[in-house]
């Protein structure tokens, strides 16, 4: 028997009264206050889209929007291929599967402002372990100042940011490859198949799901970032590490431009939903033609 | 009629014991601020044996939490009755707001030093109480100077010879981090007080009005003074590296002779390396034949709320603050620079060469709080840029004149 409607609504009412509340109250209220030039204290003159208009024309805005669609590429391949790399290997040796998995989303849970400081440390130019470790198996040649050179700084914090989430890609990518049917695996070795062969026909299509839920999580986490780039380069060096939530907190909470700085979170939003519904978009109709 | 005597009697009786009771409750001053020194509980013990009809309510919230706490409690009409807050920084928007007490009146006004009061004043009123200020200077490992027989340089030319001397010895002379514009930011500002605001004390006041501009000679050389040092540090792992924490562990490992930094650190760097002799100079950053300029950076301010329903016993606790016995011991307890004149608080021995510079008139201001509003991050952004990009001094500080302006307009 179908609930009428209104039964439902009433059901529903008090989670859509909070949610209404702490949710959609406060982003309409945020995107108004986009069409301001709110100070955050004592000011908020209706201005119209003239934060829009001067956004396209702020050169630290469209070096953060490059900056931060470069940087979710970069955690989205990393993060991909390290925790399908992990999972693979934890699906083929089951002894080890259980104390990998524990130990491989530690990572995930240690507070990012720890992992930035711990990091940066690593980082280090003059005492860091990187470059030691680079001069003991005599890499020396490829040490480098990590967060201090404009061409690797921003994908040293990339780096980070995928070893700290990899361990939850693979989870994911675990539990869809242990649902994959042995008799298919079984019948692939029949014909012949093994290794390379194997992954790329049969494994790899039926990995689609966890493929698809992975990017999307790890797009909308990388495109959000901001504890990892505001501790370890502070934006810098001379921009190259300053992503769109940094640039909202400068403009926001250092500037006093709480107007200009809502603005852009409104475009983070959209930038954020458009780039999930047409991925979503692609890889659902990759996953009905495998 | 003796009855209504007698209740009228009973009447005025009654209130007058009520108003005896309500003259002897304690007022309760509230005070939330961001820092305080650890001597702060005998203060204000202090103040309420000396004040026993006033209770201080007393809280700090440190940074970074701090400005979204107080800004909050303003903005919801909560505000306390004494606050803190950074030098200068928010004090034009609360004033503009009405938050804030016009202070002018109040006899402590006329002790203070006049770099403090300017800051502490829009329009010629006074809207704050400093609590004084951290020098901005060079550290310098005073044993890796010996091993190389070098005196602490007071002009540029000996400054440039000692670094010579250091590297040719094989010892770190200089360590700057950009990584965080915390050395770029502090070394500016040093760099501009020995370069401009010595001969100059009008040069801030000039840009603020409109009637100078940043793309001049003067402010070009402040940027190229520090370029031009790049023989004795290396640019690259400057940009790599963190000014406020990871330069400073390399002094207390002492593997550098010179850093940028500031007096709040001495007792921290005393206490990690008690063997490490140092001292705290002025950036010799001034020509041969002029002695350095030292840069003061006022540290954190008291204001009274203009809403306040206790401004008086408010504007005590705020009196007491500046009294000369009171003031030497907050500031001795926070090791700050006295902002009173007369006063001089009991620093640690390290911070005497800079403290004799500012004690003799040798002291200017640090920039973004000598401009106001928040220029800060605009001029650390084109520091940022300057070293990372490689930028031309003319087109580093046109950018920055740009965004100046915007920040001015506010």
């Amino acid at each position: 028997m179908q609930m009428p409607f209104r039964v439902a609504l009433a059901f529903l009412a008090p989670a859509l009264m909070v949610y209404s509340l702490l949710i959609i109250y406060p982003a309409l209220n945020g995107f108004y206050l986009s069409l301001t030039d709110s100070n955050g204290v004592n000011r908020a003159n209706y201005i119209g889209l003239a934060n829009y208009t001067r956004m396209f024309a702020d050169s630290s805005f469209t070096t953060a929007l490059r900056n931060t669609v470069i940087y979710a590429v970069l955690v989205t391949l990393m993060q991909t291929v390290l925790g399908l790399t992990l999972a693979l290997w934890m699906g083929k040796l089951p002894w080890l599967r259980n104390g990998a998995r524990v130990a491989l989303f530690t990572p995930g849970m240690i507070s990012a402002l720890i992992v930035a400081f711990v990091w940066s440390n690593i980082y280090n130019p003059l005492s860091g372990g990187l470059n030691a470790l680079l001069s003991a198996v005599g890499l020396g040649g490829l040490t480098r100042v990590w967060l201090g050179d404009p061409n690797t700084a921003l994908i040293a914090v990339a780096v980070v940011n995928a070893w700290m989430y990899s361990g939850h890609s693979a989870a994911i990518f675990l539990a869809n490859y242990l649902s994959i049917p042995p008799e298919l695996k079984e019948s692939a070795e029949l014909d012949g198949a093994s290794g390379w062969t194997m992954f790329w026909h049969i494994e790899w299509p039926l990995l689609a799901p966890a493929t698809t839920v992975n990017t999307v999580i790890t797009v909308i986490s990388a495109l959000k970032v901001f504890e990892l780039p505001f501790i370890m380069t502070q934006g810098g060096p001379g921009g190259a590490t300053t992503v769109l939530n940094l640039e909202i907190y400068k403009r926001a909470f250092s500037g006093n431009d709480f107007g200009y700085g809502t603005a852009l979170t409104v475009v983070l939003l959209l930038l954020i939903v458009g780039l999930v519904l047409l991925q979503t978009r692609v890889l659902q109709a990759r996953e009905l033609r495998l | 009629m003796k009855a209504s005597l007698k209740v009228l009697t009973a009447l005025s009786l009654a209130a007058a014991f009520a108003n005896a009771a309500l003259a002897q409750t304690p007022v309760t001053v509230r005070v939330l601020t961001l820092t305080a020194p650890a001597n702060m509980p005998e203060i204000n013990a202090q103040f309420e044996k000396e004040n026993p009809g006033i209770k201080l309510d007393f809280q700090i919230v440190p940074d970074p939490q701090y400005g979204d706490v107080i800004r909050a409690r303003l903005a919801g009409g909560d505000a306390p009755d004494v606050f803190g807050g950074h030098a200068r920084s928010e004090m034009t928007v609360w004033q503009k707001s009405g938050y804030i007490e016009d202070l002018s009146k109040e006899a402590w006004v006329a002790t203070l030093n006049p770099g403090p009061r300017t800051l502490a004043s829009i329009d010629g009123k006074v809207y704050q109480f400093p609590v004084g200020g951290d020098g901005l200077g060079f550290f310098v490992n005073l044993d890796l100077l010996a091993k190389v027989n070098a005196k602490i340089p007071t002009n540029f030319t000996q400054f440039k010879a000692t670094l010579t001397k250091l590297k040719a010895a094989g010892v770190r002379p200089l360590l700057v981090g950009f990584k965080d514009n915390f050395s770029s930011l502090i070394w500016s500002s040093m760099a501009a007080s020995n370069l401009i605001l010595t001969k100059n004390p009008e040069a801030n006041a000039a840009l603020v009005s409109g009637k100078a501009n940043f793309d001049s000679a003067p402010w070009r050389g402040v940027l190229k003074q520090m370029r031009d040092l790049q023989g004795f540090y290396d640019n690259k792992t400057a940009l790599g590296l963190g000014g406020f924490d990871e330069v400073k562990n390399e002094f207390l490992a002492g593997r550098v002779a010179f850093i940028p930094y500031g007096t709040w650190a001495v007792q921290d760097i005393k206490k990690a390396a008690p063997n490490l002799k140092f001292a705290v100079i002025p950036y010799p950053g001034n020509r041969a034949g002029t002695q350095p300029t030292a840069t003061v950076i006022a540290n954190a301010a008291v204001m009274v709320s203009a809403t306040s329903k206790v401004k008086d016993a408010a504007k005590k606790y705020v009196a007491f603050l500046a009294r000369p016995d009171i003031y030497r011991k907050y500031a001795t307890g926070a090791s700050l620079l006295s902002s009173v004149k007369g006063v001089r608080s009991d620093l640690a021995d390290e911070i005497n060469p800079l403290a004799e510079a500012i004690a003799v008139g040798r002291g200017s201001t640090f920039l973004p709080q000598a401009w106001g509003g928040d220029t800060q991050t605009p001029w650390t952004t084109m520091l940022g840029k300057y070293f990372a990009n490689n930028l031309s001094e003319s087109e580093a500080l046109k950018g920055f004149e740009k965004d100046f302006r915007v920040e001015m307009a506010k």
